[in-house]
This record gives C-alpha cells, sequence and structure tokens, in this order.
C-alpha cells in the first residue's frame, strides 16, 4: 500500500509539476547521503580528484532516484507521459535525415523520450521496457528471443528506408570495444543497421539538470562497411562524455567495465 | 515477376538460396534438404541480422515484400521460397 501510495504521488506530483518534482526527488537523494564514497570510481577513472570523485557520487544518486521517478511516470502512464523538458547541449545536425539514435541506460536516458518526440519524422523505439513512449513514437518491444529479434531489426530497417529514424540502446552481447581501460560489449543490431541503410549513427545522452534534462548529442558517424569502426567511434564518443561527466557512470556500468558482467542478449 | 531475369520457380529458389549462403558465408546443399530447416540457431544457425539482410536481397531481386515469412519470427528456408515464388 505504502509503495502504491508513493508511486501515486509520483506520479501526480511529475505529471502536473514535472520540473518542481524532479528537482525535490534530486535534492531528497542529496540530502540523505551527503558524503558517499567514492566506490570504485577511482578505478576507471584514477586521475580525478578525490574531491570530483565524491562531487560524481553524489550526482549519481541524485540522478538515479530522478530516473527512478520519470521510470514511474512512464510506467504508469495511461495517456502521453509527461516528460522533463529538455535543452540540448549542440543542435541536432541535420535532423530530417534518417538517423539511428544509440544511447546507453545512464543517467536521465527516459527523458531522451522527449527528444524522439520532437523529431521531425517517424521514430522507431527498440526497448525491453514498461514504458509508455510519446503517441508519435513506435514502440517496438523486442523480448530476449529470436522472433522478437527478427522482427524489431526488420521494423527498425523499414522505418530507415522509408526515411525515419531509429532509436536503440547499445548495451549487448556482440561488439567488443575499450571504455575508459576496459572492455564493453555493445550489440550489433545499430551498427548492421548503419551498414545495410546507409543511415548515420548519432550517440545521445541525457542527464539531469535540475528538474530537467540536459541531452547531448555526439557528431554523426557515418555509415561505413566496418561495424567495428563505426562501434569504435561510438565508444570513443561515450568515454569523451563520462570523461567530461563521470556523474553518469553507475553502478552497473561500473562493475560491467570493472568485473564484466553477463552480457545483456542483443536488441 | 518484376526482375526480368527471374523467368520462372527455379530462378527464385536459387536467387533465396544464393542470398542465404552468401550471408552464411558457406554452401548450404540443396534446397530440396533444407526446407523444412528453420533459418535461426536450431536451424541454419542465423542471427535476426543475417536473416532479414537476405530476406532484403530476395526482396530487391523479386519485387516482393518481405512482410508475410517474418509475422511468426524466424520462418523455414521453404516459407521463404514460397513467399517469393508466389510473387
Amino acid at each position: 500500500v505504502i509503495r502504491r501510495a508513493a508511486r501515486w504521488t509520483i506520479r501526480t506530483a511529475a505529471t502536473r509539476w514535472p520540473v518542481p518534482t524532479y528537482t525535490v526527488v534530486g535534492a531528497l537523494a542529496r540530502a540523505t547521503a551527503p558524503r558517499p564514497p567514492a566506490g570504485r570510481l577511482p578505478d576507471v577513472l584514477p586521475e580525478l580528484p578525490a574531491r570530483e570523485l565524491r562531487r560524481a557520487r553524489r550526482r549519481l544518486r541524485s540522478s538515479e532516484w530522478r530516473s527512478r521517478a520519470l521510470g514511474v511516470v512512464m510506467n504508469t502512464a495511461t495517456g502521453e507521459p509527461v516528460l522533463p523538458p529538455f535543452e540540448l547541449d549542440s543542435p541536432l545536425v541535420d535532423a530530417d535525415r534518417p538517423t539511428i539514435y544509440v544511447s546507453l541506460h545512464i543517467g536521465a536516458m527516459p527523458a531522451l523520450a522527449a527528444l524522439l518526440r520532437d523529431l521531425p519524422r517517424e521514430v522507431a523505439a527498440l526497448h525491453r521496457m514498461d514504458w509508455r513512449l510519446p503517441s508519435n513514437v513506435i514502440d517496438v518491444y523486442v523480448a530476449r528471443n529470436e522472433s522478437s529479434r527478427l522482427v524489431g531489426f526488420h521494423r527498425a530497417l523499414t522505418t530507415l528506408r522509408s526515411g525515419g529514424h531509429v532509436f536503440i540502446p547499445i548495451e549487448g552481447n556482440a561488439v567488443r570495444v575499450h571504455l575508459l581501460g576496459r572492455s564493453l560489449l555493445l550489440t550489433r543490431g545499430p551498427f548492421a543497421l548503419a551498414r545495410l541503410s546507409g543511415a548515420p549513427i548519432v550517440p545521445v545522452f541525457a542527464r539531469w539538470s535540475g528538474g530537467r534534462a540536459r541531452i547531448h548529442a555526439g557528431h554523426p558517424i557515418a555509415a561505413i562497411g566496418d561495424e567495428q569502426a563505426m562501434a569504435v567511434e561510438v565508444a570513443r564518443e561515450l568515454e569523451r562524455y563520462l570523461g567530461a561527466h563521470p556523474g553518469e557512470i553507475d553502478d552497473w556500468l561500473l562493475t560491467g567495465l570493472i568485473d564484466g558482467h553477463s552480457p545483456l542478449p542483443d536488441l | 515477376l518484376i526482375s526480368p531475369e527471374l523467368k520462372g520457380p527455379e530462378d527464385v529458389v536459387q536467387v533465396v538460396l544464393d542470398a542465404f549462403e552468401d550471408v552464411a558465408r558457406r554452401s548450404l546443399g540443396p534446397v530440396s534438404d533444407l526446407y523444412d530447416v528453420p533459418l535461426g540457431k536450431h536451424g541454419l544457425a542465423l542471427d535476426s541480422i543475417q536473416i532479414v539482410e537476405a530476406l532484403i536481397v530476395c526482396e530487391e531481386s523479386t519485387g516482393e515484400p518481405i512482410g508475410a515469412p517474418l509475422e511468426h519470427g524466424a520462418p523455414t528456408l521453404g516459407a521463404v521460397v514460397e513467399h517469393f515464388s508466389a510473387a
């Protein structure tokens, strides 16, 4: 009952007053853990000063709470989900051109739905979450089985060939790249899509800024025949982003980079 | 058939076989032996990307949209041949 009441309260507040609600949730997270330990962050960012490490960890906790609150809104929305307002670090390049947007489950990732909502063409979003997406985004739920991957991949390719965009998270188990001196496995899907459609790949990462989201869109990575080379470019963009925003490195990513984790099935 | 090079069902069979051998990067043998073999991991062991890639080649060669073979997940090679032969 308490959990349901909490979810109802968060959903109601975040739907009516998104910016103040996410601001309060973030402040609560910071207030209840004012000096978290640096944890294992120094293992991947050894040159970061101790103070910056603590700040990054505090920011991470605050970010996770806000993303969970947004997840509640997207899970329970019965109509169009009310998403937090967002600002782009820099404008999207050539947003009219069919593009494959890729991201990682870090920071304010669910807020990327707001970016997809505002894209000028049809968008197919491949995912495995119980999120209600904006009505103009085609929701392609990819279950963990062969049939679903096949249908999802074909749907994505069809969307690109008809002039639309595709969004796909890059966690996977097929393409190995280096990130922060460690190894990370990515899904092959977006790189195969680029090779087959000629559409560029644009990495996008969202982070919280108070009650709003800030979205970083990387430089478009041109489609070429070498999927591994495109994956390396995406990893470089991700490394630059995480270096600039170490508070976005969450425990799942840290564990994966340091210990290696069971790879997720490819989308 | 849209493509003028395809004169009959035998040509379509060859197009399909060539397309799947190309993505599998190996010889698959005669189609008659593979008719009921699924394309996925319990059959020819192709992944979803390879299957779609081969189907696109078949689509472009025959002019018939892929659609139907994917409605129920990974099809058999025979189902693919029948679908594109019907074009």
